[in-house]
């Protein structure tokens, strides 16, 4: 049986909330309540006294009607995606099949929440079609208790919010959540959704959470440029440590025809039109229009102002002039062609080299993080995740129609361990199990879903209908990365989190970092962005491919300023200053 | 026909151009069809690269083999099919109604039905107020929503009146001293003799309601309902995203696992669902001959 | 038979003349039974939703109501931001290039193809080339971009062709000059065959003893296209030229979407996909409906006006 030290969960209790309200879900309902019948009166009184809203009011009323039949559990109707996952042996398997089939983790999922007093009943909607449906459901009014956010834009949230259709989560959990979900939400490593607070005090939605730890460090995890070591390795060349060096070795590449097919088609993939493709990394840039100054500064602007913003141009117009650069932006063919030298991705991935085509015989594709140093006074940064971090994409929000009551217990058990546990390994004997401690998952199984667990979270997850609480073990996961044999993959990664200090680092998306954005910061920024964006990216492109003259910089730089360029970095700074 | 194309005969070197010029036109519009068709039956690695040009690199069913076993997609084929049949009786039959009032000689209002019938193709509502209305007749998540909104064109009325138009007022006056009434003079004039046309808006919904997904990706949410197209559409679509834009972990990992297997699967599907038009169609070829072409005419 | 051409307006001034008579405002009542469900149905699926274009005039957020108290009332702001755009030139600028080369060639090459066809005797081999040529048609868009992507790569199909020819070796998907002709090549290859239908049996319904008395007077292969076979088709020429004019500012956007990139955005954006990545991707409802009533208007008044001209020159039009 082949196994893996998994990435995603040590249950270190210190770090997903406080030590007290800890443990697993039965003993946290000790703590709080004497018995668990008494836990519901419990939270019925603190209701009431503490209601501030009418529909509080309402859900504490109707909790004392449903008293009289205790057994019967509250309903939690959720609009969310049926999203898929691909089983190692090339299935899909979408959550509906099991939510219908006899998954034993969707029963397991389930009959925890029946334990709570919780029954889910979903609306799956395909993934492809998702958006529309919520857009025209939103249209035509919402008739559900928890919604999946995804693909409803800024300004229809702040509607959604006005209108009062929305509820404010963090009463949720003020005046129905058990204390350690109170605590987690406000001092724990929940509290980054108190970024999301809008203008009114109020938290909407939630999103998946991601803590990163290596040995004690919360750390996020780098996504930046990846060169293909084995081509190095064929052409015995080091890895590259300045840019200089990446120009001879991307060269070297195609002269040397490292990929054996007889064309000079050996190309590495940097978009055009953006900054976020590793390469403007190495010239000190942030990722997108607007960015940090740097890693620790409070302060934003935009690579545009940066110093390296000239040098990155005139190496990326070297690389295009010496045709080294894959200028198809979408698809993946060049990579799955064995074309591809260099890309971004996260440096700890190792699901892109099964894609990849290589003639027999040739050594195993192996992409490997670089950073290289463009030898002007600038020093490159990595683009890494914040360590405790919130995907922004994956939000889910409840309605004013739902049970506050049911919601309040189905956040306690969103952020209990045992939550993170079924989510990230499944169901240990079935899924994973434990040796000496720590957590390893069981990867061949005839099972699909058990398939799935060992290479994804569960499908309720993400994009889906639930949040995501993730514990990521960096360090359990450099280690499996070692055992599986990706040396060279673990090495820049094991020096970045063992030399933590000494790295410049940039952060990989800034959005995630910043208050929710007002009425009138929606506006001006979509307002702005609609020529803006077209602007820069199409301006990158052509200066890179020298259609368009840096001579005339200023101009362009007096052009993006008269676009509202200025205005969108003060937007972002008024934001980020919110969430102090 | 043989006769006639004997009395225009002329050079013949300029006539094998003309040969050579026509097979050259048939090879370039079929040729994406094979294409699709070697892509469907090669190795998944090689499928997704798309470089396989003149004969399949490898060779694999297995696409095939998991498309028969596929029971959402034969779900999505009874649909469809039960969409072009009822469309195509509901348009006919409603379409050629109005376009028989329109040709009857004495209408009151008629200008005024003429621009009833005319702002509509230029202008509509959007999106949403369409949504609203469909949700507040009870339509929504419902089969009929495919059926009822569709159960009329505007263009096919204006075709199937300019056909009217050609019957002579002679047969419907004729019909009328007989002693037919209203109902009479269509069933007995202008139904028989309307066949070709008929023919014609019957393919032209065929083809359409064949082809059709958007109102289904609006007013359907669950795939019960749903016809072919959008299934098609979902597994094109589901493989066309790009890795680096994928901002989180889980995804960019399944995005990568999506993209070897369903590389090959898509073009499978896209030969499955267009045969049976691809198949149909020089069949229906006939009634186009008669009905298409005297139909778009106003004289 | 003679006033029959000028058809609706002849009809009507009979009608006016004329004192409706009782047996005609039966007759008419009877009629407009047979109309009823259709006529409501219209009403019903396009009229109704109409309204829907006053969000146009407001700052419109998706579950508001369209004429709730909250509504906030913004004029003619959304088309100002449109035609005031910084891009809003160039968008059109693309949009109508596009359209040109659709017309000049999207529109000519049925006409030629049905003329060609026209030629081929062995009627087996006619029916083959017809028949393969309306395939393309049915591809879907996606796959038709992502073989055209594949093709024009740099070493793609279609650039192996075009360097053959003389052309340096490039990848032509971010080649701007190359962007106008590949859109409208690609435009041109799926839908000729399908359009040709109509023009083919046109022509096969020309009476052969026109081609017989022209032999006759020894007129040659190109004579007869020219004089009787052209002429033949001349009045659907004109039809479907009509309401390609009108069509002349939604060109296929989903192609676009698919194939642009930043390189080309100064050809290939086109207001299609401008309002697709401010509206649709930013929740931008007002403003796509702005800009979609904009064009609208647009197409209506090209399309009348074309039909005035057509009705004026060749007696023929749409209504």
């Amino acid at each position: 049986m082949k196994k893996e030290k998994v990435l995603a969960v040590i249950l270190a209790a210190a770090m997903t909330m406080g030590l007290a309200a800890c443990g697993s879900g039965e003993s946290a309902k000790t703590t709080t309540a004497q018995t668990t019948a008494a836990q519901t009166t419990a939270a019925q009184t603190t209701a009431a006294s503490t209601t501030t809203t009418a529909a509080a009011k309402e859900e504490a009323a109707a909790e004392t009607t449903t008293q009289a039949e205790p057994k019967e559990p509250d309903v939690i109707r959720i609009l969310g995606v049926d999203r898929s996952g691909t089983d190692t042996d090339g299935r899909v398997v979408y959550l509906s099949d099991w939510v219908n089939g006899d998954s034993k983790m969707w029963q397991r999922l389930a009959s925890d929440l029946l334990e709570k007093g919780i029954v889910l009943e979903l609306d799956l909607i395909a993934e492809d079609q998702y958006n529309t449906v919520v857009q025209t459901q939103i249209a035509a009014g919402l008739d559900c208790d928890m919604l999946n956010l995804q693909g409803v834009d800024s300004k229809t949230r702040l509607n959604l919010v006005k209108q009062g259709i929305l509820a404010p989560v963090n009463q949720i959990w003020e005046n129905y959540s058990q204390e350690s979900t109170k605590e987690f939400y406000t001092t724990g490593n929940g509290s980054v959704m108190l970024r999301d607070k809008m203008e009114d005090g109020n938290v909407y939605w939630l999103s998946p959470l991601t803590v990163g730890d290596y040995e004690g460090r919360v750390t996020g995890s780098v996504k930046g440029a990846m060169i293909r070591k084995d081509w190095l390795d064929k052409l015995n060349l080091p890895i590259p440590q300045t840019t200089d060096e990446l120009y001879d070795a991307l060269l070297a590449f195609q002269t040397q025809d490292v990929n054996g097919n007889g064309v000079a088609d050996e190309v590495a993939r940097a978009g055009l039109g953006s900054f976020n493709n590793g390469v403007a990394q190495f010239f000190g840039l942030g990722t997108d229009l607007v960015c940090f100054t740097d890693y620790d500064s409070d302060v934003l602007t935009s690579p545009w102002y940066m110093d390296g913003v000239k040098d990155y141009i005139l190496f990326m117009k070297r690389l295009y002039d010496a045709g080294l650069l894959d200028l198809a932006e979408s698809g993946n063919t060049a990579k799955v062609e064995n074309r591809l030298s260099l890309f971004t991705s996260w440096w700890t991935e190792t699901w892109e080299e099964p894609t990849v085509l290589t003639p027999e015989g040739a050594a195993p594709v192996n992409y490997v993080g670089i950073s290289c140093d463009p030898g002007n006074g600038i020093e490159p940064v990595i683009p890494i995740q914040d360590g405790i971090q919130k995907n922004a994409n994956y939000q889910v929000g409840f309605t004013t129609q739902a049970n506050q009551e049911a919601v309040g217990r189905l956040l306690d058990y969103l952020t209990s361990d045992e939550y993170g546990l079924l989510t990230e390994c499944g169901i240990e004997g079935y899924t994973y199990e434990v040796v000496d401690g720590e957590i390893t998952k069981i990867r061949d199984s005839d099972i699909s879903e058990v398939q799935i667990m060992s290479v994804l979270p569960a499908l309720w997850t993400n994009n889906a209908i639930l949040p995501r609480l993730e514990i990521a073990d960096r360090k359990a996961g450099l280690d499996s990365l070692l055992e599986q044999g990706w040396t060279d993959k673990e090495a820049p990664n094991r020096d970045l989190f063992e030399n933590y200090d000494s790295y410049a680092l940039t952060r990989l998306s800034v959005s995630e970092e910043l208050a929710v954005a007002t009425e009138e910061e929606t506006q001006r920024s979509s307002d702005i962005k609609a020529d803006l964006d077209t602007y820069y990216s199409e301006l990158l492109t052509k200066l890179i491919m020298g259609q368009q003259s840096m001579d005339d910089w200023d101009s362009y730089i007096a052009d993006m300023k008269d676009l509202g360029l200025d205005e969108l970095i003060e937007i972002y700074q008024a934001r980020y200053d919110r969430t102090k | 026909m043989k006769k006639k194309n004997k009395v225009r005969e002329g050079n013949p070197a300029i006539t094998v151009l003309l040969y050579i010029a026509a097979g050259a036109m048939a090879f370039i519009t079929l040729y994406p069809m094979y294409y699709v068709l070697i892509l469907s039956l090669s190795e998944p690695q090689f499928a997704a690269t798309m470089k396989v040009y003149t004969w399949p690199k490898g060779f694999n069913l297995g696409a095939y083999e998991i498309l028969v076993k596929d029971a959402k997609m034969w779900r999505a084929y009874a649909n469809t099919f039960l969409y072009v049949v009822c469309n195509t009786v509901l348009v006919v039959t409603t379409c050629t109604l109005v376009a028989y009032g329109l040709s009857y000689k004495n209408l009151i209002g008629r200008k005024f039905l003429t621009m009833f019938l005319l702002v509509p193709m230029y202008f509509s509502g959007g999106m949403i107020p369409h949504f609203l209305l469909i949700m507040k007749l009870g339509l929504y998540d419902s089969p009929l929503s495919q059926i009822i909104p569709a159960a009329f064109s505007i263009w096919d009325i204006i075709l199937i009146r300019s056909f009217f138009r050609t019957i002579p007022d002679s047969l419907v006056d004729a019909a009328k001293i007989d002693g037919a009434g209203v109902l009479q003079v269509l069933t007995n004039v202008f139904l028989p003799l309307g066949k070709p046309i008929f023919a014609v808006i019957a393919v032209y919904t065929i083809v359409s309601t064949w082809n059709s997904w958007f109102n289904a990706m609006i007013y359907l949410p669950h795939t019960t309902w749903q016809p072919l197209q959008l299934h098609l559409r979902r597994v094109l679509v589901s493989s066309s995203q790009t890795l680096s834009q994928v901002m989180d972990q889980a995804a960019a990992r399944e995005a990568a696992a999506k993209e070897l297997s369903n590389a090959q699967l898509q073009y499978a599907m896209i030969i499955f669902t267009s045969l049976p038009v691809l198949a149909a169609y020089p069949f229906f070829q006939r009634y186009f001959v008669k009905g298409m072409v005297l139909g778009s005419l106003k004289e | 038979m003679l006033h029959r051409k000028k058809t609706g307006n002849g009809e009507t001034e009979v009608m006016k003349k004329k004192k409706y008579g009782r047996g005609i405002v039966k007759e008419n009542l009877q009629v407009y039974a047979l109309m009823l469900p259709t006529l409501l149905l219209i009403f019903t699926f396009c009229y109704l939703p109409m309204y829907g274009v006053i969000i146009a005039f407001q700052d419109y957020v998706p579950g508001a109501a369209f004429l709730g108290s909250d509504v906030k009332w913004v004029g003619l702001k959304w088309f100002k931001q449109f035609i005031g755009g910084h891009y809003f030139q160039r968008l059109l600028k693309n949009t109508v290039t596009l359209s040109i080369l659709e017309l000049i060639f999207g529109f000519t090459a049925p006409i030629l193809f049905a003329l060609l066809l026209d030629q081929i005797r062995h009627l087996r081999f006619k029916k083959f080339v017809q028949t393969a040529s309306y395939m393309p048609y049915f591809i879907s868009t996606v796959v038709v971009a992502g073989m055209v992507i594949s093709f024009t790569d740099v070493n793609g199909l279609i650039t192996n062709m075009l360097t053959a020819l003389g052309f340096p070796r490039q990848n032509w998907r971010v080649n701007s000059a190359a962007f106008p002709w590949i859109y409208t090549f690609t435009n041109v290859w799926k839908s000729f065959g399908f359009g040709s239908i109509l023009y083919c049996s046109v022509i096969s319904s020309i009476d052969p003893g026109l081609y017989e008395a022209a032999k006759l007077d020894g007129a040659n292969r190109w004579q007869q296209a020219w004089h009787i076979t052209l002429p033949g088709i001349k009045a659907v020429i004109a039809i479907k030229l009509i309401t390609t004019v009108g069509s002349i500012l939604s060109v296929n956007s989903n192609f676009i979407l698919l194939y642009y990139l930043p390189a080309t955005y100064d050809v290939a954006d086109v207001i299609g996909t401008y309002t697709y990545r401010l509206g649709i991707l930013e929740g931008q409802y007002s403003y796509t409906t702005a800009a979609g009533v904009f064009t609208s208007v647009i197409a209506f008044a090209l399309t009348y006006l074309a039909n005035k001209v057509s009705n004026k020159l060749a007696d023929v039009g749409l209504w």
